[in-house]
């Protein structure tokens, strides 16, 4: 028995295997395994919150006067840092906006832009009690100029640097979700780094969550990311909704 | 490197098309090497199914220039440790397909048998042993793509190999059913007898 009696009687026992037909078309695979993902996600919240409830009608009913002591409540939603800025994610505070309207109504800015250049790279990664410190692992974000088309909500100069996960930094490589000279619509609030300029002074933005950006190609916005819960839209409709938001503000 | 960045970067960003044209060449290997690990085609399909999703949702944290095809496998044969370790489905054997490999008819007999052994005995190794062969001898990946695949060291993969290839060939002689000899006298009776005899 060697390698190659054991390569071939793998071979052959693999020929008469044959791969189903639904996997002519990974994509559509992963969308539907995404879908089930989400709805067992929504069962365990809900269930963990009928659990809550069922408890807390529990409380209510049998323990009148009685008074959860501090140290058993549970702790305010922490205003920490994770890797992209964003808040870190837990089954109460998890930032999905499955629409452009929320989306909007949660930024500050919202501009359309072409991606004009690379301002610097740095590591998002910050220590947890001390956020001006860098933490491991690196993870790196670049700061882009963009050169703004237009705004569609807020107001501003005819250019915001806005950092996005992705780059290069210490030898770490990520990739980068927007390319030099595309045009995108980006939704933006003001970054979470504590300093929040640049180097040069300016407001830094960021992104409002993680599905917050649409590249235009041929008159539709398309969502950047794996997995946006919006669909593409054709940009028209984006702006309309967008500035229905500002109209209802 | 079997992709270029360019599919990669499309495909990280949300491209169905891109997606696809990563994945496919690799997909009749990579769900063959997860039905040998289950044991089970509908186990394999939702391993397979699985990794595809986690390779959907990670290909950011893909290295560029990293190779595309040990990081898929190594994905989709830890998804099918997983779904084997809490599958209640039952093991269906694989048949091993009647390939002529010697000169003469006992030859052929006689290799066959030792094939269907060998079979036997991998058939029966552990999971964790099965992956490891299978991903070695099967899924075509060098030591050093196992290593990157297993995220371990290259002696760990050595050693895993090692204690693999001594339960493959334990269980290999030991296994006594259906010996060559048998099967050899059968075939020379119906073939008249005398010149087929083993000497």
């Amino acid at each position: 028995m060697n390698d190659r009696d054991i390569e071939n009687v793998l071979a052959q026992a693999a020929s008469s295997l044959p791969v189903h037909p639904k996997f002519n078309n990974p994509s559509a695979l992963v969308k539907e395994t995404a879908g089930r993902h989400r709805r067992e996600r929504q069962r365990l919240i809900f269930g963990f919150g009928t659990v809550v409830a069922t408890a807390a009608a529990l409380v209510i009913s049998f323990g009148p006067g009685t008074e959860i002591p501090l140290s058993r409540q549970a702790p305010p939603s922490a205003d920490r840092y994770d890797v992209s800025g964003d808040r870190i994610i837990t089954l109460t505070d998890q930032q999905i906006y499955n629409s452009v309207e929320a989306m909007a109504d949660a930024s500050e800015i919202v501009v359309r832009g072409i991606v004009e250049q690379r301002a610097h790279t740095w590591n998002l990664s910050r220590d947890v009690q001390d956020p001006t410190k860098e933490a491991e692992p690196i993870q790196p974000g670049t700061d882009y100029r963009i050169n703004v088309v237009q705004y569609l909500k807020g107001s501003g100069s005819n250019s915001a640097v806005v950092n996005l996960p992705g780059g290069e930094y210490k030898g770490v490589k990520k990739f980068e979700e927007v390319e030099l000279g595309k045009e995108y619509v980006l939704f933006l609030v003001p970054h979470r780094d504590p300093n929040r300029l640049t180097p040069d002074g300016q407001q830094r933005y960021g992104r409002v969550s993680a599905h917050s950006y649409f590249e235009i190609r041929d008159g539709m916005a398309c969502p950047i990311g794996v997995a946006s819960p919006i669909k593409p839209v054709p940009f028209d409709e984006l702006v309309q909704k967008v500035k229905q938001t500002i109209g209802k503000e | 490197m079997d992709y270029d960045f360019d599919t990669l970067r499309r495909a990280s960003n949300g491209d169905d098309d891109a997606f696809n044209s990563l994945v496919e060449p690799h997909l009749p290997r990579c769900y063959r090497v997860a039905h040998m690990i289950t044991r089970n085609p509908d186990d394999a399909s939702d391993a397979l199914q699985e990794a595809l999703y986690r390779v959907y949702r990670s290909l950011k944290n893909l290295t560029p220039g990293r190779p595309f095809y040990p990081w898929f496998a190594k994905i989709v044969a830890n998804e099918a440790l997983k779904v084997g370790k809490r599958s209640s489905r039952q093991v269906v054997p694989i048949p091993l397909p009647e390939v002529e490999t010697g000169e003469t008819p006992e030859e052929t007999v006689l290799a066959r048998e030792e094939q269907k052994r060998l079979w036997r005995a991998i058939q029966a190794l552990s999971p964790d042993q099965m992956a490891v062969i299978v991903l070695r001898y099967y899924g075509g990946m060098s030591e050093q793509e196992m290593t990157e695949a297993l995220n371990v060291s290259p002696g760990t993969v050595k050693s895993r190999l090692h204690r693999a290839r001594a339960a493959l060939e334990k269980l290999f002689f030991s296994d006594k059913t259906s010996p060559a000899e048998t099967k050899v006298v059968q075939l020379s009776s119906q073939h008249g007898g005398a010149n087929h005899e083993r000497p």
